[in-house]
């Protein structure tokens, strides 16, 4: 939205802008009010949110986090923790191409560098699940896209 | 709101954004359905204002647009009908002091380089405010005053 907006701004300063390139202000402004208050839920609801997650995944595999000797689950769920407001900032600004590009892109590289990829496709197909209970019917297709896109790149 | 935009965004990386920091995009969101209807009818009718806004001046004084021996109407035109484009672009985007920053104060000293004091001031101060609010509803007219106001204090004195 911001990339957007920021160009529909360039254009507008040599020319008026066309109903078409306004539309999708529009477009935002329809939902607007629902991510902000989507994006409020996510943030008061974060520790159950997290919490959750992490008593689905252990009751998945009481050693899901664990790499020799070393339980990493503290290390997981600071990185869960800003996955998800990461995700649910990019829900807000309508900005999944800043969240891939920014963020998920490089968490990928990571991931595959500890040798994460089944804690991180477990973690990820769980989260989005969590999330809609969370937010109920109206809220939760506002962050389908972007948990989807998130899955995609980290639990494939 | 680009400013306060990229601020927000840049804050939200690194925490949840606090219910005040959400308020000005609540703000703004709430106004900018007139702000796109001001938009739209300033951009039909841009053109014509400036035309209207010149024959007043004209019938004032037929020579008012005559410097260093020749008639500059048609630049004078070509500036006004960008300048009332910027105002309404900075109005839609609520952006103020880009627009100050970027055009109005390069745009008084071309004003003050040109002797175009008393034109401006009788255009901007007096004549494009009184135009654009014929054309607007009151509502249109609340969020269009600001950008007015700013042109007038730095254009006209």
């Amino acid at each position: 939205m911001l990339r957007q907006l920021e160009k529909l701004s360039l254009e507008a300063d040599g020319r008026y802008a066309t109903a078409a390139e306004l539309q999708f202000l529009k477009n935002y402004l329809a939902a607007a009010d629902e991510r902000i208050s989507a994006y409020e839920k996510i943030r008061d609801a974060e520790e159950a949110i997290i919490e959750q997650v992490d008593k689905q995944l252990r009751a998945q595999n009481p050693h899901i986090f664990r790499k020799g000797n070393q339980d990493y689950a503290a290390v997981c769920q600071r990185d869960r923790r800003s996955v998800l407001r990461l995700a649910a900032a990019a829900m807000l600004f309508a900005d999944l191409d800043a969240l891939r590009d920014g963020f998920l892109l490089w968490y990928r590289t990571i991931i595959k560098a500890f040798k994460d990829e089944k804690a991180a496709q477990a973690t990820y197909q769980v989260l989005p699940m969590t999330v809609n209970q969370v937010l109920g019917s109206e809220a939760a297709p506002l962050m389908k896209p972007v948990l989807a896109l998130t899955q995609s790149i980290l639990a494939e | 709101m680009f400013r306060q935009l990229n601020h927000l965004t840049v804050v939200a990386d690194g925490r949840y954004a606090r219910a005040e920091e959400l308020d000005f995009l609540r703000e703004y969101l709430a106004t900018v359905e007139t702000r796109i209807s001001t938009y739209e009818k300033i951009r039909a009718e841009g053109e014509l204002m400036a035309d209207k806004i010149q024959a007043k001046q004209k019938a004032e004084n037929p020579h008012c647009f005559h410097y260093s021996q020749r008639d500059r109407s048609e630049i004078c035109r070509r500036d006004l009908v960008d300048a009332i484009r910027l105002c309404a672009s900075a109005m839609l985007f609520a952006e103020l002091d880009l627009m100050r920053d970027n055009f109005l104060l390069w745009y008084r000293t071309i004003v003050k380089a040109f002797n175009y004091e008393k034109m401006a001031d009788s255009t901007y101060g007096n004549l494009l405010p009184s135009m654009i609010k014929q054309l607007l509803t009151p509502e249109e007219q609340r969020v269009m005053q600001p950008v007015l106001a700013l042109s007038s204090s730095i254009l006209s004195h």
